[in-house]
């Protein structure tokens, strides 16, 4: 479903090259975890394969089911079925939390040619989603993550998803900054939405997190390219061994 | 030594002192009246229309901004009214600088009093503060015909809100309409003033309003400017507060060509409140003045002033905000934020807040922030599907929103919403 093909990118404004030569094929159904040291690039691969501006894709290309995404604009790529949970959600004071989910909703069902939900429909929906999370109705009511906590704030993220119900879910370090219980909640939030149409790319620092959710595939990111692939044995063996030696062996 | 220096006059200024010429004879008011008004005018055959070599008219100079002034309103023309923004309000409806409805039959505790009837019974004064910079009362004084004489009795709570309306019928005459509203001890009153003209009129006009806060009295107004696209509007507050006073003033600001607002607040009383706001959205070349000064003349009073505004292509904003604590006004808080977003490469803001405190116990803050969107809110909104006008939209709408904190949970705060709504759909959302 995702296919990254030797995918190069730089920051635009100063030329710095972070991605070398990434290569990666998530088929349907499938969970794939990259890990990698500080500054390896994980991050970036995510916000390119959003399509953050500030990223300059120099060679290579990302295909969602056969389709060159990167001449797509990023709200045209999350409409094509690409979900971004980010490491740090933005706060927006002002845009309430509702308005925020239905315009999103509403967008992406514009872009598949579908009517906007009444709004009987779309708070259930939403309320639904939301119970399974543990997000309370005061939290929708406030502007979009305007004094959440950390844990709230992922909480979040993982309920816009069950929303959106995306092709491709990329979580990009989302066990960042969650105590035990939170990590349970957001996992099992994810692990709900598993399925055999849906991918997933779990990118984290940490091997605790895929204790939660059981990846099929660990890759190894370090500068710029993925130097080794396995499967979750592979975090275990990180966890063991650190960074240092298996990039080292893959060397 | 006198050197008499003869400065040229501009074509507008000269048409101003004839304008006058043709017609005090015909202009309503006593012998003191009259007085007042050829000492107004005296002042602006000295000094002629502001400019930029004055300090507080530095980014508005009216001098090379006025091209021509036309002669004054003989009359009200005839105008559609446009309907109450608020149901239930008690339309008072000004046109061309006359009063023509809405004077009468007024909610019980208030009375009204057309301002040219006043001026006949030498019941007002039309004297002012005889300094240079004070243009627009200057001329408003030595113009006016109308306006309104506006009292709330002592401890009336008004419900109905009062919506002035200032027209201008159309054509490119000039207008002048002046409003003194009393607030007795204790009285409440909500008071809308709208300012509207038609589009493709070069009208010329001025408003002030006069509000005398009587102790422990609430006032609330909203004032909207919504001149037309060829417009001059000129306006003035002064906000007189006595002690124990609450009084919050949201200027929304959309109109005209060439405006200039000035809000004018004097603490004369302790333990009062003043909140007031703005929220300016300009466009095109449109050029707009929102200028407010404050002055804290005694202890234990609080004020906040929030200006948000929104620039579009090579429109101009300016904001000037001077509060001033003198130094028997201890404990005081003032503080002030102005926050403007440019939304083209060619639009510009200028934003000028200055304290002056003299007091030496007080907390008082201003800050001022001038920007582009934030790109990493935009981001955000279009990683979740939202297209890039309608994420504008959003992040707009949420910026000059809060704006009308003040008005929170209030019909203004929605009065207030509507007109940014309006106004993003017409500009920002493409």
């Amino acid at each position: 479903m995702l296919q990254i093909k030797n995918l190069h990118a730089r920051i635009a404004d100063d030329g710095t090259e972070i991605l070398r030569g990434v290569d990666l094929s998530i088929p349907k159904g499938e969970v794939h975890a990259i890990m990698g040291p500080n500054g390896s690039g994980k991050s970036t691969l995510s916000y390119v394969i959003a399509g953050k501006e500030e990223y300059e894709v120099t060679e290579g290309e990302i295909l969602l089911d056969g389709e060159n995404i990167l001449e797509m604009d990023p709200h045209e790529r999350a409409n094509a079925g690409l979900f971004l949970a980010f490491q740090y959600p933005i706060e927006i004071p002002g845009v309430a939390t509702m308005t925020f989910l239905r315009t999103a909703l509403n967008a992406k069902r514009k872009a598949e040619g579908l009517e906007e939900l009444s709004t009987p429909d779309f708070m259930r929906v939403v309320k639904e989603k939301a119970a399974e999370l543990n997000i309370s109705s005061d939290m929708l009511k406030r502007p979009l993550n305007v004094g959440f906590s950390g844990g709230e704030k992922k909480r979040n993220e993982i309920m816009q998803m069950a929303l959106l119900e995306p092709k491709m879910g990329i979580l990009d370090e989302t066990d960042s900054g969650l105590d035990i219980d939170a990590l349970k909640v957001v996992a099992d939030g994810v692990n709900a939405l598993r399925g055999p149409d849906r991918g997933f790319l779990v990118i984290t620092h940490y091997q605790r997190l895929l204790d939660h959710i059981v990846p099929d595939y660990v890759h190894v990111l370090s500068g710029g390219k993925i130097v080794k692939s396995g499967d979750k044995e592979l975090a275990l063996e990180l966890e063991a061994k650190g960074y240092a030696d298996i990039i080292a062996d893959a060397a | 030594m006198n050197v008499d220096l003869k400065r040229i006059r501009t074509a507008a200024e000269s048409a101003v002192l004839e304008s006058f010429a043709d017609v005090e004879d015909t202009l309503p008011g006593n012998a003191a009246t009259h007085a007042d008004r050829r000492t107004r005018m005296a002042l602006f055959e000295r000094e002629g229309l502001p400019h930029r070599r004055m300090e507080p008219w530095k980014y508005t100079d009216l001098r090379t901004m006025v091209r021509d002034v036309a002669p004054l309103a003989e009359h009200a023309g005839t105008a559609d009214v446009p309907a109450a923004l608020l149901e239930g309000a008690h339309q008072i409806v000004v046109v061309d600088g006359f009063v023509v409805s809405g004077s009468a039959d007024l909610p019980a505790g208030v009375t009204a009093t057309p301002l040219m009837d006043a001026l006949v019974s030498g019941n007002t004064s039309l004297a002012g503060a005889d300094t240079p910079e004070r243009a627009i009362d200057a001329l408003n004084a030595a113009f006016v015909r109308d306006g309104l004489a506006l009292t709330v009795a002592k401890d009336a709570k008004i419900e109905p809100p009062i919506e002035l309306v200032f027209m201008r019928s159309g054509g490119t005459a000039m207008s002048h309409a002046r409003a003194h509203v009393t607030l007795g001890e204790g009285a409440y009153v909500t008071i809308i003033e709208r300012h509207v003209s038609p589009d493709g009129q070069a009208s010329q006009s001025s408003a002030v309003t006069n509000y005398t806060v009587g102790e422990g009295a609430s006032l609330s107004v909203l004032r909207t400017q919504d001149e037309g696209n060829e417009a001059i509007h000129l306006g003035e507050i002064t906000l007189d507060l006595a002690a124990k006073t609450h009084t919050k003033l949201l200027h929304l600001v959309a109109g005209a060509k060439l405006a200039r607002s000035e809000t004018r607040a004097v603490f004369a009383g302790e333990e009062a409140r003043l909140d007031v706001a703005g929220i300016t959205m300009v466009a095109d070349r449109q050029h707009s003045d929102t200028t407010l000064y404050v002055d804290h003349l005694v202890p234990n009073c609080d004020s906040t002033e929030t200006f948000k505004a929104v620039i579009d292509d090579a429109a101009k904003a300016v904001f000037q905000g001077k509060i001033v604590v003198a130094q028997d006004a201890q404990k005081v808080d003032a503080q002030m934020a102005i926050n403007s977003l440019l939304l083209s490469e060619s639009a510009d803001m200028v934003a000028k807040p200055e304290l002056e405190i003299f007091a030496d116990d007080v907390s008082c803050a201003h800050g001022a922030t001038c920007g582009d969107i934030d790109e990493d809110l935009m981001f955000y909104l279009l990683a979740r599907g939202i297209a890039p006008n309608e994420a504008r939209k959003l992040l707009l709408q949420a910026f000059l929103s809060e704006g009308a904190e003040i008005f929170e949970d209030h019909p203004f705060e929605q009065l207030a919403f509507d007109a940014i709504e309006t106004w993003l759909a017409a500009h920002a959302a493409r």
